[in-house]
């Protein structure tokens, strides 16, 4: 086992490899040049050749990439252009904001679905079934962002309970930091319901249809210890899977959430670099979001086995 | 037709279609015609209430919003079409490919989907949008790019699990070429897969579209699309909330229709499910 898990760590090293390559090549080429945008447009061609030179811009392109790569393996991001700062404490900061919202979104998506998934096949063709599928697919079809909006408008302006705008850090002053976070997990969690609601309907249903469940039952169990005894136990699994590439694509992918609730999330970072052609930020948190999903990925591929023997022993 | 009418006898798949029919009548309405320009303000006429003449009422610039959402649907699904036809045509290639002729390329392009699919969708088209600049026609090659290793996955998938079957070996046994084999004998079994993936992607490609255009580097204002009225209608929530309200209403509506559609598919080509739910 320890072999398999050895192998499949190796397995992510050159897809890691080629996320670098792309991150490289997409901020390579956007238009622009760096110096010119750090000296500003009055800058005379000396200066701007001697700046060049100091990012190292005069090289050749694949010189240029191998030393980008060589700084990151040693942990140096550089520096932003827009505040000076370092990127890497700056992207790492960003990234806690981002999952704490993320963390909590996927969970109360899971604690909503997994028990909407279990009823919804139990009653599989029933009016209650119904509900919840076309709950769950209205639930999924709205854009979270818009969600966002709504919810702003609904709870922060028009009944103002909830604070609108900004963000108070959890280690700061928890009970306010919390009050934050409830709009914009609530807009990222309904699109996950959704998903996930479906994903767990269809596994109950191919697992209620097995032997042991019927046994389960004629023994005397309760209906209820053997949805979540039997059934859910063994429909977890690609729920499971889809809840790992939800977390992954969602810690990068909540862009658009962030930029609703002004959250300083990583997702509005990098919008927020592109938009100030901050290409160290740009590369940087690119880089990170993109192997968070590789290595979120791996992990979930090597719990899988952990947890369910059969994909061990193949 | 048989198909079609298997389709409709499906709940899921009667909705569907009526939705999606709704949405393509309003796009092309608004390819040919809409009562307004939907690009003509008139200051006289800022945020007026649903009447006769604006049955949708007005924006903040007097522009009427019936116009702009007909206009604007017409934006979005062609944009939506152009993408999904794009990325299928590149993944059936690069799939194709990569799953028949198999080796150092197989091993090259799944290797670089793997690389790109560890980037959210949206994060990629969002940083190629900066690269090709905010135009239609950027949205739509970024967007293909972002969904085309989904694409070329399913059909190398299919590929690989049909490449040795008799039928196959025996197409080539009879001197067929490869390219005749694999176009005749081997793509036809990517067909409904595809579909049902064509499906689900178009429901993507709306709500990358949106959210594009919502972040100020899709398609650039004038020109309406849902995601640009839904930005530029931001600041006037308070004021008139029904500006937010619509064109968020019509990107639901429209994704609850392909949704639908998409699962209807799945049901109808899936030979497990021959009963109609």
């Amino acid at each position: 086992m320890w072999l398999y898990v050895l192998k499949r760590i190796l397995m992510g090293l050159p897809t890691l490899f080629l996320v670098a390559v792309i991150v490289f090549a997409l901020v390579r080429l956007i238009p622009g040049d760096p110096a010119q945008l750090m000296l500003g447009d009055l800058a005379d061609e000396q200066s701007l050749a001697a700046m060049r030179a100091r990012l190292g811009l005069d090289q050749p392109i694949p010189l240029q990439f191998l030393i980008w790569l060589g700084d990151i393996l040693r942990g140096e991001f550089g520096h932003s252009i827009r505040t000076g700062e370092a990127v890497l404490p700056t992207i790492m900061g960003r990234f806690s904001v981002t999952a704490s919202v993320v963390v909590f979104a996927v969970l109360a998506a899971m604690l909503v679905a997994a028990p909407a998934g279990l009823i919804a096949a139990r009653f599989q063709n029933r009016r209650l079934d119904f509900g919840i599928i076309l709950t769950a697919i209205i639930s999924l079809s709205m854009p979270s962002f818009w969600v966002g909006l709504m919810l702003l408008l609904l709870f922060g302006v028009t009944l103002g309970w909830l604070p609108t705008i900004g963000y108070v850090g959890l280690d700061e002053d928890l009970g306010r930091g919390l009050l934050y976070l409830i709009m914009p997990v609530v807009a990222l969690a309904l699109t996950e319901i959704g998903v996930l609601t479906r994903m767990m309907r269809s596994s109950a249903l191919e697992v209620l249809r097995l032997e042991y469940v019927t046994h389960a039952r004629a023994k005397g169990l309760s209906e209820g210890a053997v949805l979540t005894r039997h059934v859910f136990r063994n429909a977890a699994g690609p729920s499971l899977t889809l809840l790992g590439l939800i977390l992954a694509s969602l810690l990068g992918g909540a862009t658009v959430t962030e930029t609703v609730f002004s959250l300083p999330g990583i997702g509005k970072l990098i919008v927020d670099s592109i938009y100030a052609r901050d290409y160290p930020v740009l590369q940087g948190a690119l880089l990170l979001v993109a192997s968070v999903y590789v290595i979120v990925n791996l992990v979930v591929d090597l719990l899988y086995t952990v947890l369910d023997p059969r994909v061990r022993l193949s | 037709m048989t198909f079609l009418s298997d389709l409709s006898r499906r709940l899921n798949g009667r909705i569907g279609l009526t939705l999606c029919g709704l949405v393509l009548l309003a796009a092309l309405t608004g390819l040919l015609w809409t009562p307004y320009d939907p690009v003509k303000t008139d200051f006289m006429a800022r945020f007026a209430g649903a009447s006769a003449e604006h049955l949708l009422g007005t924006d903040m610039y007097g522009r009427d919003l019936l116009s702009r959402v007909l206009s604007g649907a017409s934006v979005s699904i062609l944009i939506c079409f152009l993408t999904v036809a794009l990325a299928v045509t590149g993944g059936v290639v690069l799939g194709a490919l990569s799953g028949f002729v198999g080796g150092w390329l197989d091993r090259l392009v799944m290797m670089f989907t793997e690389a790109l699919m560890a980037f959210p969708g949206l994060l990629l088209a969002l940083s190629l949008m900066v690269i090709l600049g905010p135009s239609e026609f950027g949205v739509i090659l970024a967007l293909a790019l972002a969904y085309l290793p989904s694409v070329t996955r399913l059909v190398r998938g299919t590929v690989l699990s049909v490449r040795e079957k008799e039928y196959v070996e025996a197409s080539v046994a009879l001197g067929n070429g490869w390219l005749y084999t694999l176009a005749r004998h081997v793509l036809p079994n990517c067909v409904a897969p595809l579909i049902v993936l064509a499906t689900t992607m178009l429901g993507w490609v709306l709500l990358a579209e949106s959210a594009l255009s919502f972040l100020g580097l899709g398609v650039p204002p004038p020109a309406p699309t849902w995601g640009n009225m839904l930005a530029e209608a931001r600041g006037d929530l308070t004021r008139e909330p029904w500006l937010g309200i619509l064109p968020g209403l019509c990107i639901s509506v429209t994704l609850v229709g392909v949704n639908l559609l998409g699962d209807a598919l799945r049901d109808a080509l899936d030979p497990r499910n021959d009963r109609a739910a």
